[in-house]
């Protein structure tokens, strides 16, 4: 493997010295007499990052910058550009060259059916030659005919319909990809980190539907600029606010409630947009004349906000926002609420027509606390994990056929792991465990280079640095959890660094004009780590950052592809297969206790995992009927010393099979009708294989971890858009759905007890959760 | 930390309130049977009690099979080998006058079916009950009596402590244990959760309770801390497991050498 990489980075650094030279080569920079063609590439406000330019007749592919601006230089003569982005429907546009001219496109989403028309003679050249693989990107308007799950639209359940991305259970927000945990996805909001992604133990995703304007997922062939977790990065953009007219959208629905308000500050300068959703389950339980249900609290609310300044040509600011916090309370005795806050201030400046720059300085934060009051204890515990991050992003266009990013990215790491404070008399001490400090520092290189006419090669390179900070007490354990020895570091004192180097590798190569063969070869570092012992996603689950025990979680992987486009690009295949290893999973011991943060190295075990799959998705992507058919075959292990005797085990998200159909018909101007069918294979689980009679009771025996599985899970959700009259000012929308149409009983948990009507006897429980679950809500907008 | 524990599965139960439940047939392997032992010695005469039985396979009776002809040794630390007698009831051995000293080690050694198990115990220091009350708590389902057990943790030492709670003279099934590490010479005052949080378990007006308070070793703490990860069956666990044992030889269970006092009170 070590010798492998090696040569791979020799390959790579041999590939970027290549384009150097190129670069300063004077026969490219005294050709003959050429003109320049320069201009933006956007969709709707917001600018494109990444999106290619293919000038077919010059053979050449041009990158618009993170501004969406692109520059290419050409002969006099006709010119065919091809526009094309992730998720976006290919513009095709001939283009005369005479003199310098500037030339603005502006991308649709390749959901919007109605403008399809227009462009129907676009060839998806760019999804089949960026040698990106991996990748998806969904925007808010595919998402829109996808049927509702608790009247809500959200992104991170959308998602869970692609092929290689796993829903973490039934009505969850959280997502398996390629085999790796929840824990292991980046899930940034406008670049900044969420680490609680979820609301209401995870049957809501933080990111209000209203707020967000697309989701990129990259399953591999991450792009070197992001790192941090093993298995995907789920890039959240959240909506700029509109730079021309004032309006105020929302949406009234069963369980939760939405307004958004945006508009321009400066005319087509500058701009806001403030967003915010409250749940109101507690609304209802209020109505309840029982006493003992009405005084419950449950809800969350979330409140995202941007404002966006083009200060000339050269330089944009923005600052954006997130507060979002959950509430459960049982009358007034226990309390728990979590929830992330996140401000970030991003700059993006352009230094020369070559060389641009995004940077980001952002805050964010989880916490979470716990109230009991029960009049003989009053007791406060909080926990708390925080990121100051300065994030550099460099966009070089070194040749027209070469683009390099390069920069940095830093971020100071504070977890607070709990904190308990008691009023009055109490049964409890105050207790502080020791806070942990981190410093995480990643400098990245990548160039996107045209290699010839049909291959196209992305590489880059990622050296991250963790240093783990004193002060505090740091152990070291033996293999079987006892402290061999403890040692204290002053504050701000290095423990211990730990450097990776992540090469990523991809190349593309056409095969013709509607086809291309890929790979890739990425490898991913993780230092911020999530330990959970529930199926759930809980405010119990903890992070943990490396430490001199805990060591950085590694994965590398190989994936191939085939892309076709079929009937005029009508349709499309994709097929991917992926090899991944993972190395240092965490995994608790048994009986694990694990709320002692100062000893938490005591109670864990490490290991390593292995996942490899074949995903196909066949796309339907013109006409009245639109959808997608998405498979995926995929085996995932573990083998952790200590659980199932050291052999390799099913990992719990391991699915062998797992299907998605998805489809939209638009009836006509004011109906949408949509389904979605989802099939796979139960979860890896642990059943018991035995029973025994202790403490006057029955207890259940367990023999291997994972050994059984789940029954198969299958679900039928219809979904209906209306759109009703439109007014001058105003138009609205009704949104029905029908969540698990045929109300198949799927298990959420089971369960063995012993039977109600005869004790000597055990009986195993199914429990599940919707069966027919409807909803409606209203959406309006005021322009 | 057990009261977070419980808020969780309150929440989770209230989310279930859309759910619904069913039978279901499974068809599950049957592991190798093996030896289960709940041995016991307390500070007490007649507080030598242990108990043999084995696995067997989920969809049986679950009544307890007795495993005879075992020799079952008691060891102080001084050596004295004291060895229990079965009882007329299969698989119960006993000793009515053999009792344990607060701070002695003790040491368990079993011989049947030609396998030995041996385990090794310190039966803690005495803290002394000073109170068993009912306190009103008032959680999702509206005002309910608890059981509170009062009691001075002595400061600078590592206590572990086990209640039993018996509501009209049968054992409630709540299985709880804590530590000291939050409350280290504190006067706790604590919660007894019922197992289940249903009608039946609420506590009423004439309802005689008795409880149990056990001072607990850290390895018998464990064991009773780690039964929640699954044993009872239930649970959302992600790995369910089995307790851990401080059994050595491959048995299930537990060697507990405890000290153990009781107090009772009438629900008013």
């Amino acid at each position: 493997m070590t010798s492998n990489l090696f040569k791979l980075l020799l390959f790579s650094f041999s590939l970027l010295s290549i384009n150097v030279l190129s670069f300063f080569n004077p026969q490219n920079a005294f050709a003959q007499q050429t003109f320049k063609i320069s201009g933006t590439v956007k969709s709707g406000d917001s600018e494109i990052e990444a999106a290619t330019i293919n000038i077919i007749e010059a053979k050449r592919n041009v990158m618009a910058d993170s501004l969406g601006n692109y520059e290419v230089e050409l002969k006099a003569g006709n010119y065919t550009f091809v526009i094309s982005a992730v998720g976006m429907t290919t513009l095709r546009k001939t283009v005369k060259v005479s003199k310098n001219a500037k030339l603005n496109f502006q991308l649709e989403d390749s959901a919007n059916n109605l403008d399809e028309i227009v462009i129907s003679t676009a060839r998806d050249d760019r999804s089949l030659a960026s040698p990106q693989m991996g990748a998806e990107r969904l925007s808010m308007k595919t998402i829109k005919n996808i049927p509702l799950i608790f009247g809500e639209r959200d992104v991170l359940k959308a998602i869970q319909l692609l092929p290689g991305i796993k829903s973490a259970g039934e009505g969850g927000a959280g997502i398996y990809v390629r085999g790796g945990s929840a824990d292991q996805n980046l899930v940034l909001m406008d670049d900044v980190p969420v680490y609680n992604p979820a609301h209401l133990l995870g049957f809501f995703s933080t990111f209000n539907p209203d707020a967000v304007d697309d989701i990129t997922v990259y399953k591999t062939g991450m792009p070197s600029q992001f790192g941090g977790r093993l298995s995907s990065v789920l890039d959240i953009k959240m909506r700029q606010g509109n730079t021309e007219n004032f309006s105020a959208s929302g949406g009234i629905g069963l369980i939760s409630s939405k307004l958004t308000l945006e508009g321009p500050i400066q005319k087509n300068k500058s701009s806001f947009i403030i967003s915010g959703r409250r749940t109101y389950v507690d609304a209802l339980l209020r109505l309840s004349p029982d006493s003992t249900i009405n005084q419950n609290t449950m809800y969350f609310y979330d409140v995202n906000g941007k404002a966006d300044f083009q200060l000339g040509d050269k330089n944009k600011l923005s600052f954006s926002g997130y507060l979002g916090s959950d509430k459960l309370g049982l009358a007034k005795t226990f309390g728990l609420s979590w929830g992330n806050g996140i401000a970030s201030a991003q700059w993006k400046h352009i230094f020369s027509e070559k060389l641009n720059s995004t940077t980001t300085a952002s805050y964010t934060s989880y916490q979470n606390k716990i109230e009991v009051n029960t009049g003989i204890d009053n007791v406060r515990i909080f926990s708390q994990l925080k990121d100051w991050g300065l994030k550099q992003n460099f966009f070089w266009q070194a040749s027209d056929k070469n683009l390099v990013k390069f920069g940095f990215n830093s971020i100071y790491h504070t977890v607070t792991p709990g904190e308990i404070t008691s009023e009055g008399v109490s049964s409890y001490n105050p207790v502080n465990y020791q806070e942990r400090f981190s410093l995480e520092n990643a400098v990245f290189a990548s160039s996107d280079w045209q290699a010839s006419e049909k291959l196209n090669i992305g590489f880059g390179l990622r050296l991250t640095g963790f240093s783990v900070l004193g002060g505090g007490d740091f152990l070291t354990v033996s293999p079987e959890g006892d402290i061999l020895n403890s040692t204290y570091y002053k504050k701000g004192e290095f423990v211990k660094t730990y450097l990776n180097l992540e090469p990523r590798l991809s190349l593309s190569y056409l095969l013709n004009q509607a086809s291309s063969l890929k790979a890739s070869y990425v490898r991913n570092a993780q230092n911020m780590h999530m330990i959970s012992n529930s199926t759930s996603s809980r405010p119990s689950d903890k992070w943990l950052p490396s430490s001199l025990m805990v060591k950085p979680e590694v994965s590398d992987q190989f994936a191939v592809g085939y892309y076709r486009n079929l009937f005029d690009n009508a349709f499309e295949l994709n097929v991917e297969s992926y090899y991944k290893t993972m190395d240092n999973q965490i995994d608790y011991r048994d009986g694990a206790e694990t709320f002692n943060s100062d000893n938490i190295e005591t109670q864990l075990l490490y290991g390593i995992g292995r996942a490899y799959g074949l995903e196909l998705l066949f796309k339907k992507k013109k006409g009245d009927f639109t959808g997608w058919l998405s498979y995926t075959l995929s085996k995932t292990e573990r083998q952790i010393d200590g659980i199932n005797g050291g052999n390799w085990y099913n990992a719990r998200q391991d699915r062998t099979h797992e299907i998605a159909l998805v489809g939209s018909y638009q009836l006509n101007k004011k109906w949408n009708l949509n389904a979605s069918w989802i099939y796979y294979t139960g979860d890896a689980i642990t059943f018991p294989t035995g029973k025994y009679n202790m403490d006057g009771q029955t207890f259940f025996y367990y023999t291997d971890r994972n050994q059984y599985r789940m029954p198969s899970y299958h679900r039928l959700d219809l979904g209906a858009n209306l759109q009703l009259r439109e007014r001058k000012n105003y138009s609205s929308e009704l949104s029905f759905s029908l969540y698990n149409a045929y109300g198949r009983k799927n298990a959420y948990s089971i369960n063995f007890r012993e039977a109600e009507n005869d004790p000597s006897k055990t009986e195993v429980v199914r429990t599940t959760l919707f069966q027919f679950l409807p909803s409606i809500s209203y959406n309006f907008k005021f322009k | 930390m057990k009261n977070f524990k419980y808020i969780i599965a309150i929440f989770s139960m209230v989310l279930l309130l859309s759910s619904c439940e069913e039978v279901i047939e499974l068809n599950l392997d049957t592991a190798t049977e093996k030896y289960v032992i709940e041995a016991n010695l307390t500070d007490h005469a007649n507080g030598a009690r242990v108990l043999i039985s084995k696995t067997k396979s989920y969809d049986s009776s679950n009544d307890f099979v007795g495993i005879t002809g075992a020799v079952v040794e008691i060891e102080d630390q001084l050596g004295n080998v004291t060895r229990l007698t079965e009882s007329a009831k299969k698989g119960v051995y006993l000793h009515s006058t053999l009792k344990g000293t607060p701070t002695q080690t003790y040491k368990l050694k079993i011989t049947v079916g030609g396998q030995t198990f041996t385990s090794t115990c310190v039966m803690p220091a005495l803290v002394p009950l000073e109170d068993v009350y009912p306190y009103e708590l008032n959680l999702f389902d509206g005002p309910r009596l608890f059981t509170h057990v009062k009691y001075t943790d002595p400061i600078g030492v590592k206590n572990f402590y086990r209640f039993i709670e018996y509501k009209n003279d049968v054992y409630t099934k709540s299985i709880m244990a804590t530590n000291d590490e939050f409350t280290d010479g504190k006067t706790v005052n604590q919660t007894i959760f019922p197992y289940e949080f249903d009608d039946e378990s609420k506590l009423k007006k004439g309802d005689r309770i008795k409880l149990e308070f056990l001072t607990i070793d850290e390895p018998v703490y464990k064991y009773w801390f780690s039964v929640d990860n699954g044993a009872q069956g239930g649970g959302d666990s992600a790995a369910p497991a089995n307790p851990v044992s401080n059994i050595k030889g491959g048995a299930i269970g537990y060697f507990s050498a405890h000290t153990i006092q009781s107090k009772e009170y009438t629900v008013k």
